[in-house]
């Protein structure tokens, strides 16, 4: 039992935890905030995949950008009411579709023969990271760029709209 | 390599520091405060305002431009920090690139800004 | 490679990605609030990305390609988020709710 073992065991406990305690809080809030846990155990399960850039990355963006960009989206639609869920047939052929869905795909994965050789990067992450992205990942490091003005301004034109209204 | 990754455990030892040190002084202090509770003392402190309402209201629709700008110049920094880390071996090719990346979101934001949604009226 | 026994199988990160994307799965399908169901497409996207990166260390394939597609899906994922939530306040402003039942303009 290495330490390795015991950190990925209590990190993809709390991962799974926290994204089952999201779908059964009943206040949009707490759901929020435990969804944020779970953003924050994928980065540790990230640094056990020596995978620190992506890491980090999933705190600064998913846990701090996100997780606020959803509390926005709560606190600025009617959030006050418990959270009412699908009617009961509905939520049963969904959990069926799901289990199915889930059925196949573990015994696709437990019946695949995996290659069992663990790869070891022996550059520092990030200079390698940027490396890729410069030389070989070009276009769509410019398309982001572009993603970005967009959804900027297009998010811009639909939130603005209202302040125009109410005044 | 194994060594390198035994660095974490000093990170985790942090972590778990620095989640006991929190918890260990609220505990020391409900044993050592004198307890007598009265209404006045529960309320929220709010700058010895009275307080209104509830914490859980619809807020403005201004606060969601500023955490959008946020978020968008958030990832910029994302892939500003690895051309940053490997510029030396990449040379000048690499920092058009990132120029054009930069310029392109300094549109957003003249943009954002003649759309006068950085005003606070 | 005796190393490679004291490692956590590849078959164990497939599997919390599978269980996350499940759950986020149950939740899209679920929820009404239309932000929740937002959460829950976060949660199956962050479900793929812990697959990307296992399969950058793991497999037969190996190499740092993995994590730049992560990358590049969180940066998609938070455009996604901001116009997510823009459209959702436009929705609530004209509908007058976020309740994803109720947005049946299309139906009638």
């Amino acid at each position: 039992m290495s330490g390795e073992f015991i950190a990925f065991f209590i990190l993809s406990l709390f991962t799974i935890g926290g994204a089952v305690f999201m779908i059964s809080f009943t206040r949009v809030v707490h759901m929020v905030v435990s969804l944020a846990f779970t953003f924050l155990s994928i980065a540790g399960l990230y640094v056990l995949l020596e995978a620190e850039f992506v890491a980090v990355t999933q705190v600064i963006v998913y846990a701090g950008a996100v997780a606020i960009m959803m509390l926005f989206g709560i606190m600025l639609t009617p959030h006050r009411e418990q959270e009412e869920d699908a009617g009961r047939a509905q939520k049963v052929v969904a959990f069926i579709a799901v289990a199915a869905f889930f059925l196949i795909a573990f015994f696709i994965i437990q019946g695949t023969t995996w290659d069992p050789s663990v790869h070891h990067f022996t550059e520092d992450n990030t200079t390698m990271i940027g490396k890729t992205i410069f030389t070989q990942y070009v276009i769509p490091f410019e398309l982001v760029s572009v993603l970005l003005l967009v959804a900027l301004v297009g998010a811009i034109i639909l939130a603005k709209r209202e302040e125009n209204d109410s005044e | 390599m194994p060594l390198y990754t035994n660095n974490y455990v000093l990170v985790t030892i942090f972590l778990f520091l620095g989640i006991l040190l929190p918890v260990a002084a609220l505990t020391f202090g409900r044993f050592l405060r004198p307890n007598n509770l009265y209404p006045e003392k529960q309320t929220t402190y709010e700058s010895g305002v009275e307080p209104t309402g509830e914490s859980w209201i619809q807020f403005n629709v201004k606060y969601y431009i500023y955490a959008l700008l946020f978020v968008i110049f958030d990832v910029e920094t994302i892939f500003l920090y690895p051309w940053a880390v490997a510029y030396d071996k990449l040379g000048l090719f690499a920092l058009i690139e990132m120029l054009i990346f930069i310029v392109l979101l300094i549109i957003g934001l003249i943009y954002a800004w003649k759309k006068k949604v950085l005003e606070w009226k | 490679m005796s190393e490679a026994l004291s490692q956590v199988p590849l078959t164990s990160y497939l599997l919390v990605g599978l269980i996350l994307f499940s759950v986020g799965l149950y939740g899209a399908l679920t929820k009404r609030n239309a932000v929740i169901v937002l959460l829950s497409i976060e949660l199956m996207l962050n479900a793929v990305n812990i697959n990307l990166v296992a399969f950058a260390k793991h497999g037969l394939y190996p190499g740092i390609t993995g994590q730049i597609f992560s990358l590049f899906t969180i940066t998609i994922a938070a455009a996604e988020v901001a116009v997510g939530v823009a459209i959702l306040m436009a929705l609530y402003r004209n509908r007058g709710t976020v309740q994803v039942d109720k947005m049946d303009l299309m139906k009638r």
